[in-house]
């Protein structure tokens, strides 16, 4: 077990140096430079003041270097359009983002395990076809046009959500102040996700009810109830462990669009700001703490398999 | 889920909601909405058009414009030049501190300039707005000359634009102020109106205002600042109440904001104009004759009523309407006319080849231009290729994202024509976009030369009282628009969507509304 997880760990620290190199040479080499620089008023004796100041005169690789060796010992480096440190920046929006996501992926995970065992249990019903026209639905709507329409809807018509942010500005903390201003961005994201959930758990109880396992606990006498928990789900929470491993990288994309439209101060919407002002010390760091979010929840999925099943073991 | 617990749901998150958001009308506050975290130093390369209205409170510069937007006083109160024309005094405000409560004095204005503006290694924002300053001298602790390589009649008003002063004393020893985040981002002091009380990146900005100000205490207590990136939930917040004022880019989100009681729409101006820039450096757009076809080609009102809802005027030149004083429409016009546009081009030789396109000595008339993502600059560029596609040109339109464009057009100069803007002070100097010496290196992208118009511009900065001014730009307009160094497309207006709970807000222009604030009250 600690052999596979030291390898599975070393694999992904080489995923993130790779990650780390081709990110720092398609940013730097791509054409136009960061928005201090690239300014439709700026002189080329500004940018050339600029250019000296921060650096970028020097050679590509000696500029990735130098990152690097930072980065290793925990200096993520400046950001170039706030003049901040990137590290602090990073870790005020991550928490951000942690609360938005975390709570999605909460609600998809209930709503969407629930749903798909409703669905294949009413499988061919009513029920059922609803449950998947809404998972194409929700595989179909972009987040910002979901986002702005229930903003619309429950913000402007209804007055009852506020549109934007995380707190009311200017007014003390409190948790229901929170919520209110969480509900909604939360939703969006969590709909987005939920059709993948759906039908995987749908298709994963509907696969494993046609066991012989199950076909015998039937037969036993047991009622449908308990063989639905006790026996079919058990089995059926791989796969569906699988996919929540799976949706990670989009639930990241998906806060970058959801931050956007609700004014979420996460990393998503820091992650765009930079790419569009092409801060690259902030392009780098959310862009290798993405990539060891998605590596390491792998890592732990992978080893959350062997907690639910048995006969999975690592060596 | 079940009917019957919806009821229940409803009540609790109505319950939740509410206090939040009658918070949000609390009195005496002003809530206002900025796209990205500012940079609380208007001279830092940081600090774009997120920031400007925010320093415009916390920062005062020595003018400041008036509801005519010609400069009056601010931190100077009076002013004068000498008779060459090449030393400007300005007399300091007296009794005027830092919200430190440190005095300000000449040493601020001499450290603003001579240490940021004119530093030509920091590469300060407006910079090039200065070009003709040589260095800025204490006569005394409340008097500063500008000694100047060149006239500069412009001076006072450049001085207004967004051009605060920062306090010498929290800069002593930085070796590089815009990595200064103790100032720029926590705690910048000013001799504004308002004060930073909080900032979180992100979220909002908090202003209080400045007990202490010279000009009187400001009426309005708190200005908050959301930072809201997308324009549409911009709408929304102004729609339910959670925002008090917005500057609208795209007026096809105007229609919900129009039929709303609570309310009003202004349209207002700024200096600004769209053009197309054609390449000098190209042989074929040299030909005046050329120039005025392909403006000729172009069906301004068609475009101003489709892509701007008609909020709009054709341009007809780099001086806006707003500069009553000096704007002058009386120069040559180009109304959309592409049988005289074709004309035109015969008599330069492009005449249509068999296929219909224009060609010259076989080779024909195509142009390369390239647009970046930004507002509407690709839906205008696109309308732009459909006229002159009309007329027999071929125009391949390369959409690249808006930091390549600038890299391209704007420091390579690789391109043949491109459409953009600027948006420059209400003054008449147009030389930074204009002059021979901008042309390659500075503002003047389509590279025009002209010594004749050089001489005008220098007229210009050489005037001594209002009528030399006008008459000196006249001479200037008259040329640019004849000569066409840039095509004029139109002068857009500035939509600012102001909640009727605002009062004392000037209507000019939001410039100018920010620099006198002390008048706001909340209704």
């Amino acid at each position: 077990m600690l052999g596979y997880l030291s390898r599975r760990l070393l694999q992904g620290i080489l995923v993130m140096f790779l990650v780390s190199a081709a990110t720092f040479f398609l940013i730097n080499l791509a054409p136009g430079g960061p928005s201090s620089l690239m300014n439709l008023n700026s002189t080329a004796q500004q940018r050339a003041a600029l250019e000296q100041q921060l650096g970028l005169n020097r050679p590509i690789f000696l500029r990735y270097l130098n990152w690097l060796g930072a980065a290793l010992q925990g200096r993520l480096g400046n950001s170039l359009s706030q003049g901040e440190p990137v590290a602090p920046l990073l870790a005020q929006r991550l928490r951000h983002t942690a609360l938005l996501a975390g709570t999605a992926l909460l609600l998809v995970f209930i709503f969407g395990v629930a749903l798909g065992i409703w669905s294949a249990r009413k499988r061919g019903r009513p029920i059922d076809h609803l449950v998947g026209l809404v998972s194409t639905l929700g595989m179909s709507l972009p987040e910002f046009w979901l986002g702005t329409l229930l903003i619309m809807l429950f913000s402007v018509r209804l007055h009852f959500l506020p549109a934007s942010g995380m707190l009311t500005v200017g007014a003390p903390w409190s948790l229901s102040d929170l919520l209110v201003h969480l509900l909604m961005p939360a939703l969006v994201l969590s709909f987005v996700l939920l059709p993948n959930v759906v039908r995987f758990a749908r298709s994963a109880l509907l696969e494993v009810m046609e066991a012989d396992y199950v076909r015998t606990a039937r037969s036993k006498g047991l009622r449908e109830r308990a063989v639905l928990l006790r026996h079919a789900l058990r089995n059926a929470w791989i796969p569906i462990i699988a996919m929540l491993g799976l949706i990670l990288p989009q639930l990241l994309s998906g806060s970058v669009v959801v931050e956007s439209v609700f004014a979420w101060p996460g990393m998503g919407r820091l992650a765009v700001q930079a790419a569009m002002n092409r801060d690259y010390p902030v392009i780098m760091a959310t862009t290798v703490l993405a990539a060891a979010i998605v590596i390491l929840t792998n890592i732990l999925i992978d080893l959350l398999y062997s907690l639910v099943d048995p006969r999975v073991v690592h060596a | 889920m079940k009917r019957e617990l919806l009821g229940p749901l409803v009540l609790l998150a109505s319950s939740l909601a509410l206090p939040a958001l009658a918070r949000a009308q609390a009195t005496s506050t002003l809530t206002f909405a900025t796209n990205a975290d500012p940079t609380f130093n208007p001279w830092s390369p940081n600090a774009e058009v997120e920031s400007d209205l925010i320093n415009e409170l916390i920062f005062e510069g020595l003018t400041r414009y008036g509801s005519n937007l010609q400069p009056v006083p601010a931190l100077a109160t009076r002013w004068s030049v000498s008779k060459n024309g090449l030393v400007w005094t300005f007399h300091l405000r007296k009794g005027v501190t830092w919200q430190n409560g440190r005095p300000f004095t000449s040493k601020d204005v001499v450290f603003t300039f001579n240490d940021i503006a004119l530093n030509k290694k920091l590469g300060a924002n407006f910079a090039s707005d200065y070009a003709p300053v040589s260095q800025v001298k204490a006569v005394g602790p409340y008097e500063v000359q500008f000694l100047l390589k060149t006239p500069f009649s412009a001076l006072p008003s450049y001085l207004a634009y967004f051009e605060g002063i920062l306090p010498a004393s929290s800069f002593a020893g930085v070796k590089n102020p815009w990595t200064l985040s103790s100032f720029d981002k926590q705690h910048p002091i000013g001799t504004g109106p308002y004060q930073l009380d909080k900032f979180v990146p992100g979220s909002y900005v908090e202003l209080r205002r400045n007990d202490h100000y010279w000009g009187g205490k400001p009426q309005v207590r708190t200005i908050l600042f959301k930072i809201i990136p997308n324009a549409n939930t911009q709408v929304a917040e102004m729609l339910s109440g959670g925002l008090d004022l917005i500057s609208l880019q795209n007026t096809a989100l105007l229609g919900p904001l129009k039929s709303d009681p609570n309310l009003q729409i202004i349209r207002s101006q700024e200096n600004l104009y769209y053009w197309v820039a054609l390449n000098q450096n190209d042989p074929r757009f040299r030909n005046v004759l050329v120039r005025r076809a392909l403006l000729l080609a172009i069906n301004r009102p068609a475009i101003i009523k489709s892509l701007l809802g008609g909020y709009g005027q054709v341009a007809t030149g780099p001086i806006a309407p707003l500069q009553k004083a000096i704007y002058d429409p009386k120069v040559a016009q180009y109304p959309y006319d592409p049988t005289l546009a074709k004309k035109l081009l015969a008599e330069a030789g492009w005449l249509p080849g068999p296929n219909g396109r224009l060609e010259k000595g076989g080779k024909p008339f195509t142009i390369t231009m390239p647009t970046g993502q930004f507002g509407q600059l690709v839906p205008m560029s696109e309308l732009v290729q459909n006229y002159w596609k009309a007329i027999g040109i071929d125009v391949q339109l390369k959409v690249t994202d808006w930091n390549t464009y600038i890299k391209q057009v704007v420091v390579d100069r690789r391109y043949q024509a491109t459409l953009a803007w600027w948006s420059t002070p209400p003054t008449p100097d147009i030389g930074p976009y204009y002059a021979s010496s901008a042309a390659v290196t500075g503002s003047n992208i389509p590279n025009y030369r002209s010594a004749k118009l050089d001489a005008l511009l220098a007229a210009g900065q050489d005037a001594r009282t209002p009528a030399q001014e006008k008459a000196a730009y006249a001479k200037v307009q008259e040329f640019v628009a004849s000569q066409l160094p840039y095509l004029y497309l139109w002068y857009p207006d500035i939509l600012v969507v102001k909640s009727k709970r605002i009062g004392g807000m000037s209507d000019v222009n939001l410039p100018e509304a920010f620099q006198h604030s002390v008048n706001w009250t909340v209704r």
